[in-house]
């Protein structure tokens, strides 16, 4: 039974005209989507202080609940409850957009990510990874709304910085981006995963990852910066910053930040599960009795393990080592594996 | 031309060399997330005390005459670094020395273990206590009623003969 099907019927039941069913659907689908970012946020930031702690040879949280689950839903309550200033001196509408203007896109992505087969996506877009790339840049605009409205010197820096690295790095992301397009031949999220399915000698299966280990690796580095963690985390370099573009911010502006941000690792997780490990194909057809679903979701999480292993081993980087990584670095490497991959499309 | 070959060569082994030393760290990362936690539970473990820990220094009672063994000689008060403790004692008609109080201030203490090590009777030892926080500054003044508490039941042990000066008394008479 899908979605609609439970709508249609509660709604014939209800007496509800038939035309609301769609927008009844779409609405249904949106909040499921919204409680499923908030769950999954809250329980990335438990596993990243979990994983960082162990990292550490530290425990990590494990005093609020079973094995401390329910740590961030009490950290959640606590910021909620916490009192929202706006600084006296700063740019009042501006300051509130802009954690909106941060959180609505990271949230919006969620609409192509494919959770499994069929209808387990809320609308299988023609140019899914043409929007997701189009979607993740519009934070952007928000940070740097931020960052000017706070009327902080400390926030402006901050933005300055996070301006300069998502936009370089937005480069390479949708370079490395490219390659499983060209090979599935779609932009369509779901069809990149159906070019994906089958084995090569019965035993192998044929994710993109085989032919694109170099532009995964780029889509990780690229991915580090996007999401904003360690060795690129200079755009709030607690060290030097105080915490860049939020300095000013507390409260529920506050949480919306924190939010994009995490909803924004998920989501560049679940894409390079996506384009690279086949996102909801199981290993191996003899292991398809595990749902679709749960494969996805295994694979996002080990990539987001990776992601918080490798945000607990290295230093950050300075501003200009980052920048010409970026642009002298990955960006060459991207182009040559794009060659590269037309080369492995025009012999296949 | 072959110039800017080698260039080419050297900067794509130095990227090498950089994932290979990412790949390093990320190794020596995992090792630490499989390795035991050093963090103690603390209010449900505790630490094991290593032998002669030095926690705040305690009058153990004798099991066999039910008191402590302090003879009010006022060493330990000399010696503290800190002049934390107070023993006043006052002379009998025979010539015995009787110990009015003895009392130790635990804010000030540093634990440096002098006045036991100077006790010619050994009745001080450095107890295993640790957890020594209190909700008042009255409560942090140790009477020797619980000095003696701290120090429980404990046999003195006969400090070894150890002349306090160099040469023997035949030699400075």
């Amino acid at each position: 039974m899908t979605l609609t099907e439970v709508i249609e019927l509660v709604f014939r039941w209800l007496h509800i005209p038939q035309v609301w069913v769609q927008p009844a659907v779409m609405l249904a689908a949106a909040v499921i989507i919204l409680f499923f970012v908030l769950f999954v946020v809250l329980y990335l930031v438990y596993g990243l202080r979990r994983i960082m702690g162990w990292i550490q040879t530290r425990i990590g949280p494990n005093r609020v609940g079973p094995h401390g689950l329910a740590q961030t839903i009490a950290d959640a309550v606590k910021l909620l409850t916490k009192e929202d200033i706006i600084p006296a001196m700063a740019d009042k509408w501006p300051f509130i957009a802009a954690p909106i203007i941060v959180f609505v896109p990271a949230y919006l992505v969620y609409v192509v990510i494919p959770f499994g087969k069929g209808g387990w996506v809320a609308q299988d877009l023609s140019i899914g990874v043409l929007y997701i790339a189009a979607v993740l840049s519009i934070p952007i605009v928000g940070i740097i709304t931020a960052g000017w409205a706070s009327n902080n010197k400390w926030s402006l820096l901050g933005a300055f910085r996070a301006a300069a690295q998502i936009v370089s790095y937005e480069v390479p992301l949708v370079l490395a981006m490219i390659p499983p397009v060209m090979l599935a031949g779609s932009l369509s999220l779901q069809q990149i995963i159906h070019a994906q399915s089958g084995e090569w000698l019965g035993l192998f299966p044929r994710w993109f990852i085989a032919t694109q280990v170099v532009g995964f690796l780029v889509y990780m580095a690229a991915a580090l910066a996007e999401s904003n963690l360690t060795p690129f985390d200079i755009m709030e370099a607690e060290s030097e910053l105080v915490a860049g573009y939020n300095t000013e911010y507390s409260g529920m502006k506050f949480a919306l930040f924190f939010l994009a941000e995490f909803a924004g690792m998920f989501t560049i997780s679940a894409v390079g599960a996506t384009l690279f490990f086949g996102g909801w194909l199981p290993i191996h057809p003899a292991l398809s009795f595990i749902p679709p679903v749960i494969w996805f979701l295994a694979k996002t999480a080990v990539i987001i393990f990776v992601l918080m292993w490798i945000r607990s081993t290295l230093p950050r980087v300075r501003v200009d080592q980052l920048m010409s990584l970026g642009w002298k670095v990955l960006i060459p490497i991207a182009l040559l594996n794009i060659a590269w991959t037309g080369f492995v499309v025009l012999v296949s | 031309m072959s110039k800017a070959l080698r260039k080419i060569g050297a900067y794509t082994c130095e990227g090498f060399y950089a994932l290979y030393s990412i790949a390093k760290g990320l190794i020596v990362t995992l090792i630490n997330l499989l390795r035991g936690k050093v963090t103690l539970m603390y209010p449900e473990a505790r630490w094991e005390l290593p032998e002669g820990y030095r926690g705040f220094p305690a009058l153990p009672v004798d099991p066999e005459t039910g008191q402590d063994v302090c003879i009010g000689c006022g060493a330990c008060a000399r010696i503290c670094p800190t002049q934390l403790i107070a023993v006043e004692a006052h002379m009998t008609e025979d010539k015995k020395r009787v110990v009015d109080s003895f009392v130790m201030n635990a804010g000030l203490c540093m634990f440096c273990g002098l006045c036991a090590d100077v006790c010619p009777v050994g009745a001080i030892i450095m107890s295993d206590n640790y957890e020594l926080s209190a909700f008042s500054r009255d409560d942090l003044i140790y009477d020797r009623r619980k000095l003696n508490e701290l120090g429980g039941l404990r046999k003195p042990e006969p400090k070894p003969e150890e002349p306090v000066a160099s040469g023997s008394a035949e030699e400075r008479a």
